[in-house]
């Protein structure tokens, strides 16, 4: 279902993606791995349509979407759960999946009463405002932001990122909970646990390219690519 | 104390009378900066634009009628010069802030030179509405019945727009917009048409604060540089984006601007820019604006 093809993009003075080649079929989930500055918060933004891509293609079910505005992507089912949450502040909790559901009520499979059934937590915290939320609460708040606009394929982009290892663990059964109900997931993460536990294969960034992909039983059990590309044992 | 609250109180009832004109300037203003990064500068030529309006309708002689029809008028204009800035302003988007500013600076110069010839370099006064001419006893004093309505309206306003902000979808909407766009957008929501809709209605309130401004301040040259320093203060102390704060930082600057001038009229000035540059150092981000900018 998505399709990148030379993929480039970057900031005013500085080329991060050189050239990303990438498929992920329908309902599988990718762990997207590297180093830090490798290019891979670049990679999602641009996805989105949050970094303007100056070269390449990034089909999505066919349509080429490279260089579109955020709101021409999500509108073809695609939705990001961003790096620091982003949720807004100043909103409840209630506005949160209110704002998100106007586009996406309707189209697809999830409304407030399901993923408020995968994320129990947000149940309890409608009248609260986004900013008095604690970082685990946040995170489920900007997946649920993500899923209530129905996307076809979502992006997160590291969401263990500053998490205590109990919340991660949340996390990551919510993601599975996700791929369940068939949602086709890109993964961007640290920590290699969350990320192993999830996706169906690992792919490794350097240097803005996707330099290494495969099967995530394979690349566990053959620890000298994780220690060549990523520098861990 | 109580004589001294005595013995000004028609500065004081000024400066509530200044406040809710720069409220209702100043609260689209504040939005549109704070949600869309757009600094428009022509807020103050559009508040002139209401202003002559208003005394093209009402120089033969003030009535209820032409007082109406100056404010419907006057709405109609805003809403349409709003959505010809958000258009003109929509290529800059992906440029700096300033690049923006600039083009609503240059719009502003043109009306402003336009208004002039249109209308010649003399002050021109428009009367209030029947019944809110004359002066009304407040308190023990003798205050116009007018500049008592616009508080009023002012107030009536603020609790409107603070609802519709605080307590509506659509507000959701305005409020996510100012902490995070690109987020907003990202849901699938056109922020072109939030924008087209929010500048619309910013230079709305603009052109009727013109009308509704115009028994106080008249119509002159000059008038739209005045009052758009007075607006970019009230914003800047209230915090981009928040009503709250544009009601409040909106009541501040007419005491400041009311009572400076009339205790204090050589310092009126250093008094205004003083109370600014206090707020900028202690608070940065004005009273009550948003810990991340839009955008940033």
């Amino acid at each position: 279902m998505l399709e990148v093809r030379g993929l480039q993009s970057g900031y005013r003075h500085s080329t991060v993606l050189q050239g990303v080649d990438l498929d992920l079929a329908d309902g599988r989930v990718l762990g997207l791995l590297g180093r830090n500055g490798v290019g891979k918060t670049t990679l999602v933004n641009t996805l989105m349509g949050l970094v303007r891509a100056s070269a390449g293609t990034v089909r999505v079910d066919g349509r080429d979407l490279a260089g579109r505005r955020p709101d021409v992507v999500a509108r073809a089912g695609v939705a990001v759960v961003p790096q620091g949450r982003r949720v807004w502040a100043p909103l409840t909790v209630t506005e949160h999946l209110d704002l998100a559901s106007r586009r996406g009520r309707g189209r697809g499979p999830w409304d407030t009463g399901r993923v408020l059934e995968l994320l129990p937590r947000l149940g309890e915290r409608l009248r609260h405002g986004a900013g008095q939320l604690s970082g685990g609460e946040q995170q489920m708040l900007a997946i649920a932001r993500a899923l209530l606009t129905n996307p076809r394929l979502v992006l997160m982009d590291e969401p263990s990122d500053g998490l205590a290892p109990a919340v991660v663990d949340a996390i990551g059964r919510v993601v599975v909970g996700m791929k369940a109900e068939g949602v086709t997931l890109l993964v961007v993460e640290q920590d290699l646990h969350l990320a192993f536990a999830v996706a169906d294969e690992i792919a490794v960034m350097q240097k803005g390219r996707i330099v290494h992909r495969c099967p995530t039983a394979e690349f566990r059990s053959d620890s000298t690519v994780a220690h060549r590309l990523l520098g861990v044992a | 104390m109580i004589e001294w609250f005595d013995s000004n109180l028609v500065s004081i009832l000024n400066g509530f009378a200044v406040g809710s004109l720069l409220f209702i300037l100043a609260v689209g203003l504040s939005i549109v900066f704070g949600m869309m990064d757009v600094l428009n500068l022509a807020h103050g030529a559009l508040f002139l634009v209401g202003a002559y309006l208003a005394w093209s309708l009402l120089s033969g002689g003030a009535t209820w009628g032409g007082f109406l029809a100056a404010l419907g008028i006057a709405a109609l204009v805003g809403l349409l010069a709003g959505g010809v800035l958000s258009v003109m302003t929509e290529p800059l988007a992906r440029r700096p802030i300033l690049d923006q500013a600039l083009l609503t600076l240059g719009v502003s110069l043109v009306v402003a030179e336009v208004l002039s010839i249109v209308y010649g370099n003399d002050a021109l006064s428009v009367g209030a509405p029947p019944g809110l001419a004359e002066s009304v006893s407040f308190l023990g004093r003798s205050y116009p019945a007018y500049r008592l309505a616009l508080i009023g309206v002012g107030l009536v306003l603020a609790v409107v727009v603070y609802v519709v902000v605080e307590r509506t979808s659509v507000g959701a909407l305005v409020r996510a917009s100012v902490a995070d766009r690109e987020m907003v957008s990202a849901m699938g929501i056109d922020n072109r048409k939030v924008k087209v809709a929010v500048l619309g209605i910013g230079s709305m309130l603009a052109t009727v604060a013109g009308v509704l401004g115009a028994p106080v301040y008249g119509a002159r040259p000059g008038l739209d540089d005045t009052i758009l320093i007075l607006a970019l203060v009230v914003v800047v102390i209230g915090g981009l984006g928040s009503v709250k704060g544009a009601f409040i930082g909106a009541l501040v600057i007419g005491q400041v601007e009311s009572l400076g001038r009339a205790l204090l009229p050589d310092l009126a000035s250093f008094i205004l820019f003083g109370t600014l540059a206090l707020v900028l150092v202690l608070r940065p981000r004005g009273l009550f604006g948003p810990r991340k900018l839009a955008g940033t």
